[in-house]
């Protein structure tokens, strides 16, 4: 029998418990993964009209959620030091002490399992196969390569490319042209989109023990690779289009022109470069949101 | 600057974690074989 305070704060312990369990699932973090996905799978359904219905996407995107989130909550585990060591990451529930590691680890896991199991039988296995490569890269090749070499970007950028991927393969069944030439535009997209956070936030990522560029070969090095795989995005995304939706070749160029124009200046040095990567951060998000509109057909 | 990559333990854990992702992969894909 329990007095009315008692259960009372049971369950404010349950809901600071049901709380940190969303936050270890970097929930904005799974949106947007979602997003990407919902448009792999919009440009597959428009490739391949009747292919997709709603039991289809519903299924999927639920299945890459739960594999998204058991790898973030995998990722909050393994740098649960360093999280506590950036400003920006100190608050989430592992520095807290709000989750033990161990919950954080079993929940992690067993969300990522029960999401490649959906994705594996209830969409289909390719999709599966794809997500499993995504998640160990993602959690045991990626996250402890970050504080090792700067090798860990283009590591990364694999999986975090893969969720349109994931999407066009649930609905086409197969990878084909179109949804390599998809992954191809959002990796090559990260690479001077994560240059310019670790140029802006070098001191926070060095007192982390991360080593990107920035950290490991210093500013002025981290800027001139910001402003060269800038020119390579550019190159991808107006390559990629031409295949893609060969009517928005010149909205794609344009796109990637300012994505030049605003790295460049960070070869000037000093001031200009962290101007120019705090420009090439913001625009990039820009850039991705447009170009996927643009490549999905809107307008 | 030292640089620490963040610990897998207990190692024997993520390796089990590994196959079960395996076995999943293979057991979805010979699944889908023995359906069609």
């Amino acid at each position: 029998m329990s007095t009315p305070a008692l259960s009372l704060s049971r369950r404010g312990t349950m809901s600071q418990f049901a709380r940190a369990t969303f936050e270890l699932a970097k929930p904005r973090v799974t949106l947007t993964v979602l997003l990407t996905g919902l448009a792999g799978a919009g440009m597959a359904s428009r490739a391949m009209p009747g292919a997709l219905d709603a039991g289809l996407l519903l299924r999927s995107l639920g299945a890459i959620a739960l594999l998204v989130a058991g790898a973030n909550a995998l990722n909050m585990l393994l740098e649960q030091d360093s999280d506590a060591r950036m400003s920006r990451t100190r608050t989430r529930p592992l520095p807290t002490g709000r989750l033990s590691p161990d919950t954080a680890l079993w929940l992690g896991m067993l969300w990522a399992l029960t999401g490649l199991t959906l994705l594996s039988f209830t969409v289909n296995p390719l999709t599966g196969l794809l997500g499993a490569v995504a998640l160990i890269l993602y959690v045991l090749v990626y996250t402890p390569l970050k504080a090792v070499t700067p090798w860990a970007l283009p590591v990364g950028a694999i999986p975090g490319a893969m969720p349109p991927l994931l999407g066009w393969t649930s609905v086409a069944g197969d990878v084909s042209l179109r949804g390599a030439l998809l992954f191809a535009i959002l990796f090559a997209w990260q690479i001077p989109h994560f240059h310019a956070i670790a140029i802006a936030r070098r001191d926070d990522y060095e007192r982390a023990g991360f080593r990107p560029l920035s950290v490991a070969r210093g500013i002025p090095r981290a800027a001139l690779h910001m402003v060269v795989t800038s020119v390579v995005l550019a190159v991808v995304v107006v390559g990629a289009t031409s295949v893609l939706r060969p009517g928005a070749v010149w909205v794609a160029a344009a796109l990637s022109g300012v994505s030049v124009a605003l790295a460049a200046p960070a070869l000037r040095g000093g001031e200009h470069t962290l101007r120019a990567a705090r420009k090439t951060f913001l625009w990039s998000l820009l850039f991705i949101v447009s170009l996927m509109l643009v490549l999905f057909g809107i307008p | 600057m030292t640089k620490r990559a963040p610990m897998l333990r207990p190692w024997w854990l993520w390796a089990l974690f590994v196959l079960l992702v395996l076995m999943i992969v293979v057991i979805g894909w010979l699944w889908r074989q023995g359906a069609a």
